[in-house]
């Protein structure tokens, strides 16, 4: 039977590593004393504890950097130049990833955008210029508006490009609605829930017009 | 002596030293993560290698919301990975060619070494988060909150990859008694 005392419990890996009060130890062993479930985990956690990983020796400490400078070294040589000239190697240093999908997402927002704003001017009901941020929200706004106003070649490329492009975003955004991850890009945090679901939603159906076409 | 981010500046503008000594400060905990999951000394090795690697070829991309060492790790782990992903399984050292060759004053009785053994293929049969956060617990004395931020969780769902692991492992010891 599983014991349900969560507070020794959660106080094993410290009293393996001795690293308890006098207190703390004697209640932690009375209850040993009494419980078989937590004996057997306290015999579970030694035997990991003591667990020896074999030393590779001195020799193999003192090699390790030398081998990772030489495995740099034939790294950076079977890259392809990018450019040899100063600014653009200042590029490749200052374009974080950041940066790019900060580029990327104001590119799809940009496209998002002024397809709807050309979608809502052909529309007779629609007479005055609407503020981006309602565009996103508007229940008449939809994606397949873009297929009246785009090639269907331009669509599926459009398409491809957000499966592809802004998967790792679309993820990115997963995490910051879950609440699950903290270390996302800062410009994400910039964006409302209530944005992040919007554009979701848009990359989705993004994805969906090649899949229908 | 100066902290990681001191020897990574340096580093960064050029200091051959620095690069030695954030390898040197780093490798032996880095190997000891690596090498329990691999269980190879070879494969450990190869893995430590590139963890360096992919660390200072990436280093402009390291934003410093968390400590170089939590980075170096989360890399190491990322690619332990994806060498499991890579590989159909793993292959252990047996006992007798590592443990009495390299160790020769730990002798374990007869019982107690099956014993360790079931317990290293129950660890292994763990899924990998689960078997990562009680290694990273229990043999590498990482505190929850380290642990979450290596694996990129919260502190809640790291105590509960441990505390789902260690009952997994219970009841595999208990079945096998």
């Amino acid at each position: 039977m599983t014991c349900k005392r969560d507070d020794i419990k959660n106080l094993m890996p410290s009293y393996i590593e001795r690293l308890l009060s006098e207190d703390q130890i004697i209640i932690v062993e009375a209850h040993l004393e009494e419980c078989q479930d937590c004996r057997m985990e306290i015999a579970v956690l030694k035997m990991l504890a003591e667990e020896r990983i074999p030393d590779p020796g001195e020799e193999f400490w003192q090699e390790i950097p030398y081998r990772v400078k030489a495995e740099m070294e034939r790294e950076m040589t079977a890259q392809p130049k990018t450019g040899a000239c100063g600014p653009l190697r200042i590029l490749d240093r200052f374009i974080q990833p950041r940066l790019a999908w900060a580029l990327a997402a104001s590119v799809f927002a940009a496209l998002v955008i002024w397809g709807a704003a050309t979608y809502y001017q052909s529309e007779t009901h629609r007479t005055a210029s609407v503020a981006p941020e309602v565009f996103l929200e508007d229940d008449y706004y939809n994606v397949s508006g873009l297929a009246a106003i785009y090639e269907a070649d331009d669509i599926k490329g459009l398409s491809a490009w957000a499966d592809v492009g802004l998967k790792e975003m679309y993820g990115q955004m997963e995490m910051v609605l879950n609440g699950t991850d903290i270390d996302v890009y800062e410009d994400l945090f910039g964006l409302s829930a209530r944005e992040l679901e919007r554009f979701m939603t848009l990359i989705d159906e993004m994805r969906a017009m090649t899949k229908a076409s | 002596m100066d902290n990681d981010i001191d020897l990574l500046d340096r580093y960064m503008v050029g200091d051959s030293a620095a690069f030695d000594e954030l390898v040197k400060r780093h490798q032996r905990q880095l190997y000891s993560l690596i090498y329990r999951m691999v269980n190879d000394h070879d494969d450990a090795a190869e893995l430590l290698q590139k963890t360096f690697v992919k660390a200072f070829l990436a280093v402009s991309g390291f934003e410093r919301r968390s400590s170089f060492k939590t980075w170096l790790y989360r890399i190491a782990i990322n690619l332990t990975k994806n060498f499991y992903r890579d590989r159909s399984g793993f292959e252990r050292v047996p006992l007798d060619d590592v443990v009495i060759k390299k160790e020769p004053k730990i002798i374990y009785s007869m019982m107690d070494r099956q014993k360790r053994e079931i317990l290293r293929s129950a660890v292994a049969a763990l899924p990998h988060r689960q078997r990562l956060t009680v290694l990273l617990r229990i043999q590498e004395g990482k505190k929850f909150e380290e642990i979450a931020e290596m694996l990129k969780c919260s502190v809640g769902t790291a105590k509960a990859n441990y505390h789902h692991a260690v009952e997994k492992l219970k009841k595999m010891m208990q079945d096998h008694e």
